[in-house]
């Protein structure tokens, strides 16, 4: 196709630049997004044999649950603000926090269930890797809160507004090349045209992928101010219909029961299981039913499900994140954006394919900065300590946020047994992080790479080499693994492992190959 | 005949193409909210209202840098907006 070249240049030139300033910010996001595809299999693998509540717990009968509910209520007063029901056996049917948590804090979480009329109840600190990776993928790790919300969702809602323009100049630029060079792979063309060529498969064959985060991270960050904006059109009326609050407190004792929840989740959304029941604000006047529908042949607007909110004690709906009827399609459409942002679809192979897109994503910002480095190497007319800053700042962010998660997981894994891990699992990741980063800027050097490959991969080769040295000398105590779920974390952990190892040999070869032929000649 | 080629302005054109584009989205959002289908209080309309400005934003935003000049790219965002506004304003007072 052909395309102006006073066009191709402006955009080529905004692609640098949104591309560079954002970058690795998005990588982070990229890479802890793809994690929390399975960040509830992460979380079992590192705090194995801690959680004393375990899967598959009987699932009671409705008219039981209605009648735990009332024992539990009048034996603890932290369940009656509020607590959570579920249905599928994936924990005790009753369950709630004693107090709101944050990240580092460690808050007890209390379960409750009956054994024929005996009251069984349980209690363990919330374990908080799962939350820690969420965060990270939310904030790219930048703390502070800013209004109700996290600072970082703000600067990665900013960064992708950057993004966007990124991928709409990537693809004009590449316009009048991309039927030529779009299936092209030159291995043997030199290392930059390797990396351009994968920048711009990866780029182009996953675009719509992109083009839906770009746009639901920026509504995610801002959606507030818009609709600030919007009140403005809409002529000072309020935008949604508050639902006024009750005349006063309801009593525990009024609750409908279980039945009648599943019978009005039967009637509004006929094709879904009802999961879980979220009970909030019960001690207040706007108390507050999120009831979990789940059908995984549907686009669903988040991991958990549609949601169904109502009253939890009259029963009426709220809202519907997956509504019928004439009006319906402005719902729906909303609802499929938050789908195709969390891949809440189509069951565990959406999971799958997301979680590559989430690591393709983070190559591909990975790459565009290693991009942006050859070419002003080759140009030989930027300062060289900008070069040298890109660089450490490139191979420290990136390869800091792998090492810190991997560490963080290593270490709950190891410690988790022995006390509370919470704070644990935060300081070692910005332990980790600051370590990379710090030691890319000390050392910024040829073998630079090659090192922060060979730290990442052997993080990623101690989770497996863990359990097999736990099961090969049990004397040792170390955690072993013996469900399917952990084994196949601990295959793609060695997976990580080798593709960081042999990619460091590869630079070494590289390297060795450059100083042999051109002593001064300056490798990545 | 040859086209005038594209001047960078980059400071300009990010500032005109930001602001510019983002009025322009709300004012093709207001148009529709109260004269498109369902009218202002439909279902959850406004949530969609809500997208589809980011959406025609960050478009109209990324092709913001084709105009030749800072100067076209006002004048053309501003007549856009001028009609997008002044039809809404129109509307509201007559209908």
């Amino acid at each position: 196709m052909k395309i102006r070249s006073d066009i191709v240049r402006t955009y080529q030139a905004l692609h640098t630049w949104t591309g560079i300033t954002t970058g690795l910010l998005l990588f982070i996001g990229f890479f802890a997004g793809a994690l929390t595809m399975f960040q509830g299999s992460i979380q079992r693998w590192a705090d194995m044999g801690t959680q004393q509540v375990t899967d598959h717990w009987p699932v009671l009968s409705s008219v039981k649950t209605d009648h735990l509910i009332q024992r539990v209520v009048a034996k603890d007063v932290t369940a009656a603000k509020g607590f959570v029901l579920t249905l599928d056996g994936s924990q005790p049917p009753m369950s709630w926090d004693t107090a709101d948590s944050e990240l580092g804090q460690t808050v007890l979480k209390r379960y409750a269930s009956l054994d024929g009329d005996n009251l069984l109840l349980h209690q363990s600190e919330k374990n908080q890797l799962s939350k820690l990776i969420d965060e990270l993928h939310r904030t790219a790790g930048i703390a502070g809160e800013m209004g109700h919300t996290y600072l970082g969702v703000y600067v990665l809602g900013i960064a992708a507004i950057a993004y966007f323009l990124a991928l709409i100049s990537g693809v004009i630029f590449l316009l009048p090349t991309l039927v030529r060079s779009f299936f092209a792979l030159r291995q043997k063309r030199g290392r930059f045209r390797y990396l351009l060529d994968t920048h711009n498969l990866v780029g182009v064959a996953s675009l719509p992928f992109h083009i839906i985060i770009a746009l639901t991270v920026v509504v995610f960050a801002f959606h507030d101010l818009f609709y600030g904006g919007l009140m403005a059109v809409y002529d000072d009326q309020p935008l949604f219909e508050r639902q006024s609050p009750d005349a006063e407190v309801y009593q525990l004792s009024q609750l409908p029961s279980l039945q009648q929840f599943i019978d009005l989740g039967q009637r509004e959304l006929p094709d879904y299981q009802l999961q879980s029941i979220e009970l909030l604000g019960l001690d207040t006047t706007q108390p507050m039913a999120r009831m979990a529908m789940q059908n995984p042949d549907r686009l669903m607007v988040n991991p958990q499900g549609d949601f169904l909110v109502v009253h939890p004690f009259t029963l009426a709906v709220g809202y519907n994140t997956s509504p019928t009827g004439p009006d319906s399609i402005w719902g729906r459409v909303v609802s499929s954006f938050f789908a195709l942002h969390f891949g809440s679809y189509g069951g565990d192979w959406t999971r799958w394919v997301y979680f590559l897109l989430g690591l393709a994503g983070a190559y591909l910002f990975y790459s565009g900065n290693l991009l942006w480095l050859e070419k002003r190497r080759q140009q030989k007319n930027y300062s060289e300590k900008i070069l040298r800053n890109m660089t450490a700042l490139t191979l420290g962010v990136s390869h800091g946020c792998i090492a810190g998660i991997a560490f963080s997981m290593l270490l709950g894994r190891w410690f988790s047994a022995y006390g509370d891990i919470n704070a644990l699992y935060v300081w070692s990741y910005y332990l980790m992080f600051f370590a990379c980063v710090g030691f890319a800027f000390w050392r910024t050097n040829e073998q630079l790479a090659q090192t922060l490959k060979i730290v990442c991969g052997s993080l990623c080769l101690l989770m497996p080499l863990t359990s097999l040295i736990g099961w090969m000398i049990p004397a040792l105590g170390l955690p072993v693994s013996h469900t399917f779920e952990s084994w196949l974390l601990e295959m793609i952990a060695l997976l990580f492992a080798l593709i960081f190892l042999r990619s460091a040999r590869a630079d070494n070869q590289l390297r060795q190959s450059h100083m042999a032929s051109a002593p001064q000649a300056k490798a990545a | 005949m040859d086209k005038p080629r594209i001047q960078p302005h980059w400071w300009q054109k990010t500032l005109i193409g930001l602001i510019g584009s983002l009025l322009l989205a709300y004012g093709l959002i207001a148009l529709f909210a109260w004269y498109g289908p369902g009218g202002l209080r439909a279902g959850v309309k406004v949530q969609f209202n809500m997208w589809m400005i980011t959406l025609i934003w960050l478009t109209v935003f990324s092709f913001s840098y084709l105009f030749i000049s800072w100067r076209s790219a006002a004048l053309t965002l501003g007549l856009a907006n001028l009609v997008c506004w002044g039809l809404f304003a129109v509307l509201r007072v007559w209908a």
